[in-house]
């Protein structure tokens, strides 16, 4: 019995508006579930749960899955009922400047630290030039030093007498001190010295080379005394420092008294300052003045910077866990940097020029990344690892790591890390890194994988209804109403591509609803309508059909040449899909075959010049499997076909086509011709069943549109798998011409119910003898065979007879 | 006129004399005496100095001698001078030869007022052999600068009654009004400190009742120089009646100053 086209019923599944007991969509509550991503969601709850390490989650799915803000919306959540993390905080490690020592303390508590650190900083000075101006350092020290100063005074003094009594002067030059014969208060003149006696003159010698041996010893213990001074006022310094610098630090030690490591850094602090204190209280640069203010403007004058605490995460004002979207993942924003400083040509950094990456500031709680963008930016992706896998926080730069740059760095000491990485990523990505990165399975254990569509039931449709309300809701749209709501859901549908699933690329959704909403605006409608969601459907078509247009008037203008009547030996309309940028339409295509003696070849041209791809290789040699199964199990096949894509210039993918294929050489070897009005798609197995393919509504539709230009005749159709129906959304047009009985959608099973429908011939049943009956396809295909058959061994004959018996063979 | 050296001592007593100088609006009159007798003493065959660094002898040249004097010299006027720029007063500077006392003395006779270190260049004295001799013998005003460098504080002014002391009472007040700077008066009785205070106030008249007064004992007056330091005293005011009634104890009472002292005759 012949296939039956399709009632236009079957074309398309609508959705009753009547279902949905509310008028606008206004009526209907936000729903907080995630519709339709049951798995993913269970998947993202379990790896946030789960406090181990390596359970990361990657969510992959489709971009328009809107995975991100559904993850986000669950971290969020969850991190509500979560406490704050610590501040993270470091300081100088005076001992190792380049090694600052981090701090970690509870919430709040970093920037209160740092606040108090800084008031006793401004109170600092001020407190130790009071100590050292008081009255009482003040005469402490100059007693230190009056008494040297008095001894020396007092030795050169003695000295000075004990001359004077010789009739000398112990005089000071400009450079030393010398000893001088005197008289009358003023020194001897070489005349006045010579004449002198001899004896008088060496006794004058003598006197003055004792007095000189004694100046000597006297200035021998300058040195001494000098150092005696030094250490003594060090030590007074010391002393004076420590009481007034305990005195301002006592106090936050009291208030800090139950984090050790504050009280160890206040420790550090008191020593360094008390040993620092000279510059503390009277910076003396040891640089000229205008280097000194160039140094101040580069904040490296010697001040109190040392000594405050650099607060890098702050959660004074956070009240649950964080959740941190790092949208540019660059290396420095996950693990965060050192900066430097220009100064007098050289880059310079210190503890407080530190700065935080996402990490840092995703510390007890969730941070959430692209994994593209990750793989993207340089040295992120192995960043992120090493800190995932150490599970401490080691701020470097990946310049310091490759050497690239040799200046001073700093190495901060580790933060422990505590958080829930997502990564986002498509499904591709996922499976290349799982299969190519061994540490993807190894740090993120978790997949959430994203559906695509979800079941078209009622209570999916109720569901989906409350989904477009809420998104309308949410992104501030007018309401829709009933009809609006049904046609919405149609339309996710026909995106599914299946007349029993609906999309869950809600972002496509939303962009319907927004486009809908634009087309009400227009009319000043206050709700949506289903005729605003058609329009914003008709507009959104219309806008990217240029290439479809085209496509189309070149087949209308008989550019491009597809016959949509008569019939025609070997040659059969096929249908491709083309996707570009977002909107895919159908394309009828001339697929031809013709035959020649051979040795049961198939010769796919498009396979021999390399435009096709293997699936479609793969389907051109099933071909010949089903040839050689039906026809030659007797005998080998005794003919050469090709086949080829009329004016194909581009690759040919997919075996959708080789039912289409299997008709035109079936056409061609029966020589019997196939309707030209019909068009046909569908994959083939080698026992002769037609298998379902993708995009089926465009391919009709495709295939309609160029009928129905030229006049639809009644006659015309399209051949799809049977499995398919399931699949269809046809638009309006095709359904009405299909109810009118102008255009018809036949399902098939076997290529034998397509060939009938193509040829109007029987396929016909093998007898107990194997023997078809006269008139049908397979008997005329049978018959066409063994007369090749019976050519090709009288050519072998007499070609043996011509070479002797030679390899006549040579060819099977 | 200050005497310059190029000491930190002299430096000290430049800053005292631009601060006058810029108070009574005067000339800044800079004088430099090379001593004759460090240049007869590096003429002599036996003279060599030592070091005071390294404590080794070096011998003595007339022409490095010189030399080094002429350095000094030429620092000293740069110090002069841009002191002086720096407090916008005129200045002078010349260097004379000869003995260091007499030549000053010899050259402040041109002078209103002399300005010296109090600390000498010789060692073994705390009060400069210099200073000493002047401030027995110098007929005008005297002005003797600490190390340390002059600071801000109030005037103090020593009063004793006499007529001297009286020139010192009104220079004092005169100075503090011109610098805007408390007066304090040091009443040294000889009888009823009552009167000596009247004394005082008339003779300041105006400004008598701003002035704070204090009594000396004068049994204890060497305290005064501690006291003095304790409450931060810019300038001392006294007749030199005064000081040389310290005897002995004069040289020692002035260094222990840490202000500078304008002496009165």
């Amino acid at each position: 019995m012949p296939v039956q086209p399709l009632d236009a019923r079957s074309l398309w599944r609508s959705c009753d508006p009547e279902q949905f007991d509310f008028a606008t969509t206004a009526q209907l509550e936000d729903i907080q579930e995630v519709v339709g991503q049951e798995r993913a969601t269970d998947a993202v709850r379990f790896g946030m749960g789960i406090r181990k390490p390596g359970f990361h989650i990657f969510a992959l799915g489709p971009e328009e899955a809107d995975m991100q803000r559904v993850v986000r919306r669950f971290l969020e959540e969850r991190a509500a009922g979560e406490p704050v993390p610590p501040d993270i905080c470091y300081v100088d490690n005076f001992e190792e400047s380049h090694r600052p020592t981090a701090l970690i303390l509870p919430a709040g508590k970093g920037s209160e630290l740092a606040q108090d650190v800084n008031r006793v900083l401004e109170e600092l000075r001020a407190g130790l030039e009071a100590a050292f101006e008081s009255e009482e350092y003040q005469a402490r020290r100059r007693g230190i030093e009056e008494e040297a100063g008095e001894e020396h005074e007092q030795a050169l003094s003695e000295l000075s007498d004990k001359a004077k009594a010789q009739g000398l002067a112990l005089m000071r030059t400009p450079v030393g001190f010398a000893f001088a014969p005197v008289r009358d208060g003023d020194v001897l003149s070489s005349e006045e010295l010579s004449q002198l006696s001899e004896e008088a003159t060496e006794a004058l010698q003598a006197r003055i080379e004792r007095l000189e041996e004694e100046l000597q010893q006297v200035l021998h213990q300058i040195p001494r005394r000098q150092r005696e001074v030094r250490d003594r006022v060090r030590e007074l310094n010391r002393e004076v420092a420590e009481f007034a610098v305990r005195d301002l630090l006592d106090e936050l030690r009291s208030k800090y008294e139950r984090f050790p490591a504050v009280l160890q850094h206040l420790d550090r602090v008191q020593r360094h300052m008390v040993e620092n204190v000279r510059q503390l209280v009277r910076p003396e640069p040891q640089v000229p003045p205008e280097m000194a203010a160039l140094m101040e403007g580069a904040g490296r004058a010697p001040d109190l910077r040392r000594y405050r605490v650099n607060v890098l995460v702050d959660h004074a004002e956070s009240a649950t866990a964080p959740v941190v979207h790092e949208e540019n993942p660059t290396h420095p924003n996950l693990i965060g940097r050192v900066e430097y400083q220009p100064l007098l040509g050289a880059l310079v950094t210190d503890f407080t020029m530190l700065k935080p990456g996402a990490l840092h500031r995703a510390n007890g709680g969730y941070l959430l990344l692209d994994a593209r963008q990750v793989l993207l930016q340089p040295f992120a992706w192995e960043g992120l690892k090493r800190v995932l896998s150490s599970g401490e926080l080691r701020t470097e730069s990946p310049r310091d790591a490759l050497g690239l740059v040799s200046t001073v760095s700093l190495e901060p000491e580790p933060v422990p890390l505590n958080v829930k990485v997502v990564l986002l990523g498509d499904r591709l990505l996922y499976y290349l890194l799982s299969e190519l990165e061994p540490d993807v399975p190894r740090l993120f254990k978790v997949a959430a994988d994203f559906a695509d569509e979800m079941d078209r039931t009622l209570e999916g449709e109720q569901l989906y209804a409350r989904l477009i309300a809420t998104l309308a809701s949410q992104d501030e749209l007018r309401p829709l109403d009933r009809d609006a709501v049904a046609r919405v859901i149609e339309r996710s549908a026909r995106l599914a591509g299946d007349a029993e699933k609906l999309s869950v690329h809600t972002r496509g959704v939303l962009d319907l609803l927004r486009e809908a909403d634009y087309w009400a605006g227009e009319e000043e409608a206050a709700t949506i309508s289903a005729g605003h969601v058609q329009t914003a459907i008709d507009q959104w078509t219309y806008r990217s059909d240029r290439i479809r247009e085209r496509t189309q008037e070149e087949i209308l203008r008989e550019t491009i040449y597809i016959d949509t009547d008569g019939s025609v030996v070997g040659q059969v309309n096929g249908l491709s899909v083309l996707t570009i940028g977002g909107f895919s339409f159908g394309r009828p295509s001339r697929i031809t075959a013709r035959i020649q003696l051979g040795s049961g070849k198939v010769l796919d041209i498009e396979r021999e010049v390399e435009l096709s791809g293997p699936i479609h290789s793969k389907g051109v040699l099933i071909l010949a499997g089903f040839l050689g199964g039906r026809y030659a199990r007797e005998s080998p096949l005794s003919l050469a076909a090709s086949l080829v894509f009329e004016q194909s210039y581009s690759g040919v993918e997919g075996d959708s086509a080789s039912s289409t294929e299997l008709y035109a050489l079936l056409s061609a070897i029966a020589e019997v011709p196939l309707a030209q009005g019909m068009a046909v798609t569908g994959s083939v197995n080698q026992h002769g069943a037609v298998q379902p393919i993708g995009g089926v509504n465009e391919k009709i539709e495709g295939f309609f549109d160029i009928c129905a230009a030229r006049g639809l005749t009644g006659e015309q159709g399209v051949i799809i798998p049977a499995s398919n129906v399931k699949h269809l959304m046809l638009e309006a047009r095709v359904r009405d011409a299909v109810a009118e009985g102008k255009f018809h959608v036949w399902p098939v099973r076997t290529i034998d119910e397509g060939m009938e429908i193509l040829t109007g011939l029987p396929m016909g049943e093998a007898d107990a003898s194997g023997t078809y009956p006269e008139g049908s396809v397979n008997r005329l295909v049978v018959d066409r065979l063994a007369a090749l058959a019976e050519v090709r061994r009288e050519f072998a004959g007499e070609a043996g007879a011509e070479g002797g018996g030679g390899p006549e063979n040579n060819d099977d | 006129m200050v005497a310059l050296d190029a000491s930190r001592s002299s430096l000290a007593a430049l800053e005292a004399a631009a601060d006058l100088a810029v108070a009574l609006q005067a000339e800044l009159s800079g004088l430099f005496v090379e001593d004759e007798n460090l240049v007869r003493l590096a003429g002599l065959p036996l003279a060599r100095e030592f070091d005071p660094i390294s404590a080794r002898p070096r011998s003595m040249s007339t022409s490095e001698l010189r030399r080094h004097i002429a350095a000094q010299a030429r620092r000293a006027q740069q110090a002069l001078s841009e002191r002086a720029e720096r407090h916008k007063v005129t200045w002078s500077f010349r260097t004379v030869r000869g003995h260091v006392t007499r030549e000053l003395r010899a050259a402040a006779s041109a002078a209103d007022l002399l300005v010296l270190g109090s600390r000498g260049r010789s060692p073994g004295c705390a009060v400069g052999s210099t200073a000493r001799a002047l401030l027995h013998e110098l007929p005008i005003l005297l002005l003797l600068a600490p190390a340390a460098g002059p600071r801000r504080g109030a005037v103090d002014v020593i009063f004793d009654g006499t007529e001297v002391g009286e020139r010192a009472l009104v220079l004092a007040s005169d100075l503090a009004l011109l610098r805007d700077l408390p007066l304090r008066v040091l009443l040294v009785p000889d009888g009823a400190p009552e009167r000596l205070r009247d004394h005082a106030e008339a003779a300041l008249g105006e400004h008598g009742r701003l002035a704070a007064y204090e009594e000396l004992d004068p049994q204890r007056l060497q305290n005064t120089p501690a006291r003095l330091r304790a409450r931060g005293c810019g300038l001392l005011v006294a007749s030199r009646a005064a000081l040389l009634a310290l005897g002995d104890e004069a040289a020692p009472w002035v260094s222990d100053l840490h202000c500078p002292l304008l002496v009165v005759d």
